[in-house]
């Protein structure tokens, strides 16, 4: 694990300047941000307001619950590409619901788009857990039906917001809400991967699967607690997203997943499994909503940015690569 | 010579029953029956080279002691009792602990993760909740202990150790969790003159501290040297279990190879 500043005090030989680089390498997604921040913002000076700045943040909520997802997954050592179509899926089921059955109590509406995503993420959980199939099949798979899912119970429709209850509409459409429960549910799930057994089980899980079995961690149920979390965050993602849209689009979901691997990758998690700080998760999410902004200003099509999405996964694996290597010639030298 | 007669176990006259008993072990995996029906018995503090060329089944037995595999069928007693090993935790239970080469410790994380893997220190208020500062002492009191540098820092990430500090921990954890019986698999593969010279005291160190040894090794010199018995498996049958000193080096690695042409096996 990232441990290079805390090192400084114990190991005296090792120098301050050392401490800084590595400090700076496993946060190196700040200095990308803020970097990428100034120079997007003298090309196009509207950038540099405050209120700018804090709508990126807002505007970046709904993918940063999936970008949670993806994250957790990737720090156990598998993928789940099913995370966009679980959004999607979750939120348009729960949206037909509310929209068809009135009885449901409001505050009651609210858990429904978590609880799908929940379940769909168990059910990936169970055929890569416990029937032991591959993560990259299965979630595959579950990505093309969860999709073609969401089309059948939308009946090809977009779900207006008028049929959604103010309350269900809340979490994704307040951006002061929005924001801080956010950042509060990015340092839940950080205290729970670093400081609980479950939570470093998933590293353990992410580092191997073979070493977690032969020292007692059951990787077959690590395996169903990562994608039913998965399933979890892509949920709330629905939820969040359903707010942000005031509506439940047909679209719901498509251009979720590549975003996800771009800003956990460009955070510093590992596509090996077993690395990356959820923390700098943040630093991702913004990366990527500054320049996602940046193309809106500009007006840049759907298509060019589709492009510019699959550009950005290759650069953050080759940054992510680079780095790891600097990071592991300075601490070998220790 | 390389009957099944040869098998001697009357040399042995001990007072207390065996710290752990092995009686008519067998494991098929399809139609390959790679162990029939072994017994093994390991006294307190004892050291045994399991030897035998590649497929006799000295990995799977192991496994099944480590509690990795399942048996298909014997009975295994635990200090005189029977005892049922289905997973890992029910070995680690008993005190014994597995130190499988490579296959025990995860590079990414820190010498402390490492040496309480599976079984971390959590909070004693909130149980789930890790207890970072307990697992650092301890593992620096243990590794001192046994006089290595990794204890001045064990945040450190085990990727940058050599092999003989990374054996230096799957020690630490025997002697941490008070094991009986260490289960070493290949310990001096890969390893450097200096790094081989570590594992075999350590093994000594653990027979000093009455904790029984399995030692498996291609290299028999190495399981020469510290061995009390030396028992041979070939083909998934035991085929010699003697104190150490009634073999030389030579004739166990000629009794190896002399097995192996017999059955005609591809070398």
């Amino acid at each position: 694990m990232e441990c290079g500043i805390k090192m400084k005090s114990r190991n005296q030989g090792f120098r301050l300047r050392e401490a800084t680089s590595l400090f700076l390498l496993e946060n190196a997604v700040w200095p990308l941000f803020i970097a990428t921040y100034l120079i997007l913002g003298i090309i196009q000076p509207v950038i540099f307001s405050p209120t700018f700045l804090t709508y990126i943040l807002y505007l970046s909520i709904p993918l940063g619950f999936a970008i949670i997802a993806q994250t957790i997954c990737l720090i156990g050592g598998v993928l789940d590409l099913s995370v966009g179509s679980i959004v999607g899926f979750s939120a348009m089921l729960a949206g037909v619901i509310i929209k068809e059955f009135k009885l449901i109590p409001p505050e009651l509406s609210l858990i429904l788009p978590v609880f799908f995503g929940l379940l769909c993420g168990m059910f990936n959980g169970y055929f890569i857990g416990f029937l032991k199939l591959n993560p990259f099949i299965v979630t595959l798979a579950t990505m093309m039906a969860y999709q073609g899912l969401k089309i059948i119970v939308a009946r090809g429709f977009t779900i207006p917001g008028g049929y959604l209850p103010e309350i269900y509409l809340f979490p994704g459409s307040n951006m002061v809400f929005s924001i801080s429960s956010f950042l509060v549910a990015i340092v839940l799930v950080w205290i729970f991967l670093r400081y609980t057994k479950p939570g470093i089980h998933i590293y353990v899980v992410g580092g191997s699967q073979d070493v977690a079995h032969m020292m007692g961690i059951d990787p077959r149920k690590m395996l169903f607690i990562i994608f039913s979390l998965s399933g979890l965050f892509a949920g709330i993602s629905g939820l969040y997203y359903t707010g942000f849209n005031r509506s439940v689009p047909i679209t719901l979901g498509n251009e979720v997943l590549f975003p996800t691997f771009a800003a956990a990758i460009i955070s510093g998690v590992s596509l090996k499994g077993g690395r990356g700080n959820i923390l700098n998760v943040v630093g991702g999410t913004l990366l990527l909503g500054v320049i996602e902004a940046f193309l809106v200003t500009y007006a840049i099509s759907p298509e060019a940015r589709i492009v510019g999405y699959g550009f950005m996964v290759l650069i953050a694996v080759l940054f992510n690569q680079f780095r790891d290597n600097l990071r592991d010639s300075i601490l070998r030298r220790v | 010579m390389n009957e099944k007669s040869t098998v001697n176990l009357e040399h042995y006259e001990h007072t207390k029953p065996p710290l752990l008993s092995l009686r008519n072990i067998h494991k098929y995996f399809g139609k390959v029956h790679a162990l029939k029906g072994v017994d093994l018995d390991i006294y307190e503090g004892e050291v045994i080279g399991l030897i035998g060329d590649n497929g006799a089944g000295k990995s799977t037995l192991t496994k099944i002691i480590a509690g990795v595999i399942k048996k298909d069928a014997g009975e295994i007693y635990w200090m005189g009792s029977k005892v049922e090993i289905k997973n890992v935790n029910d070995a680690r239970k008993l005190g014994i602990e597995v130190a499988f080469q490579e296959m025990t410790l995860i590079d990414s994380l820190d010498i402390g993760l490492n040496i309480f893997l599976g079984r971390e220190i959590t909070n004693q208020r909130i149980p789930w909740i890790l207890d970072y500062n307990r697992m650092y002492q301890e593992s620096s009191r243990i590794l001192r202990q046994l006089g290595l540098r990794t204890s001045e820092n064990p945040k450190r990430e085990v990727r940058f150790l050599s092999g003989g500090e990374k054996q230096g921990i799957v020690v630490a954890r025997a002697m941490l969790f008070h094991s009986k019986l260490v289960i070493l698999d290949e310990p001096t593969r890969n390893l450097s003159v200096a790094g081989v010279r570590m594992v075999l005291d350590f093994i000594r160190s653990l027979k000093e501290r009455k904790i029984a040894c399995i030692f498996i090794s291609h290299t028999l010199h190495h399981v020469y040297e510290v061995a009390d018995r030396i028992v041979l498996l070939s083909l998934g049958e035991k085929i010699l279990d003697v104190p150490k000193l009634q073999y030389t080096v030579e004739e166990l690695e000629r009794l190896i190879i002399e097995r192996t042409l017999k059955h005609n096996v591809s070398v």
